[in-house]
């Protein structure tokens, strides 16, 4: 039955698990992008000694929600 | 009294004598469920491997995705618990009581008051873990329409209730002499 799908749309069923994977990984990255900015509000509104490290941990996470979206795109 | 710490609308010449945040021990279950999710991949990936229970087209790199991919979510699970929790705090200067709440990521309430508005401060402390632990929930009621401040699960609330009461006698004096 899938095979007959896969082969009707001319895609293997490793492509449309990577195109699962860039969707998912794509919205990831905005949702990093918007704990990122939040992060930022939060340590404008209480500004304490760890606030830099908290903001770096945010941000090593954004880069790595990207690197996990490029890992995707150019090797699965 | 906390240092190095600052707060987005302090005034000139404000000081924070409190800073007060949820007690530590009311992250346990995200912390017990972090580990949990940090351990998981690491006795389900090999045994999916082992086991062959994916199908053969499946190629490795789909294990190191997946794997990667649960870290990551795991990451900001960790992240966002510890950031609703050490950013939302209640604060009490010299001047006024603040409470700053983020309810989550997206949504943040924040409340003042002035210390001379405040007409009755009281503490609850209900339950075996927080009887235990020394913490409770601190109910500041103010003056007019205003909704009260909950300062929730705050360590020794009693304390906290004592100190603020010390700065509304000190704030009467002030007013009537």
């Amino acid at each position: 039955m899938f095979d007959f799908i896969f082969t009707f749309l001319g895609i293997t069923p490793l492509f449309l698990l990577k195109i699962v994977f860039l969707s998912l990984f794509f919205f990831y990255i905005i949702f990093s992008i918007i704990l990122f900015r939040q992060t930022k509000m939060m340590i404008r509104v209480v500004e304490a000694g760890i606030s830099p490290v908290i903001l770096t941990v945010t941000f090593i996470h954004l880069l790595a929600s990207i690197g996990l979206f490029l890992f995707v795109f150019f090797f699965f | 009294m906390p240092e190095g710490v600052r707060f987005e609308t302090q005034e000139p010449g404000e000081t924070i004598i409190l800073l007060l945040r949820a007690h530590f021990i009311t992250n346990f279950t995200w912390i017990v469920l972090s580990i949990v999710l940090i351990l998981f991949p690491i006795f389900l990936f090999p045994f999916l491997v082992t086991a062959n229970l994916l199908p053969d087209w499946i190629p490795p790199v789909f294990i190191t995705v997946l794997f990667l991919g649960w870290y990551l979510i795991t990451l900001s699970y960790i992240l966002i618990n510890f950031l609703l929790w050490y950013f939302t705090v209640s604060i009490v200067t010299n001047e006024r009581v603040i409470d700053i709440d983020f309810v989550n990521i997206l949504n943040k309430k924040f409340a003042a008051s002035r210390i001379s508005k405040i007409e009755d401060v009281t503490e609850r402390t209900r339950g075996f873990i927080r009887t235990l632990f020394n913490y409770g929930d601190v109910i500041v009621q103010t003056a007019g329409t205003e909704e009260a401040f909950q300062f929730l699960a705050v360590p020794r609330p009693v304390q906290v209730v004592h100190i603020i009461n010390q700065l509304m006698d000190r704030v009467d004096e002030g007013g009537n002499g």
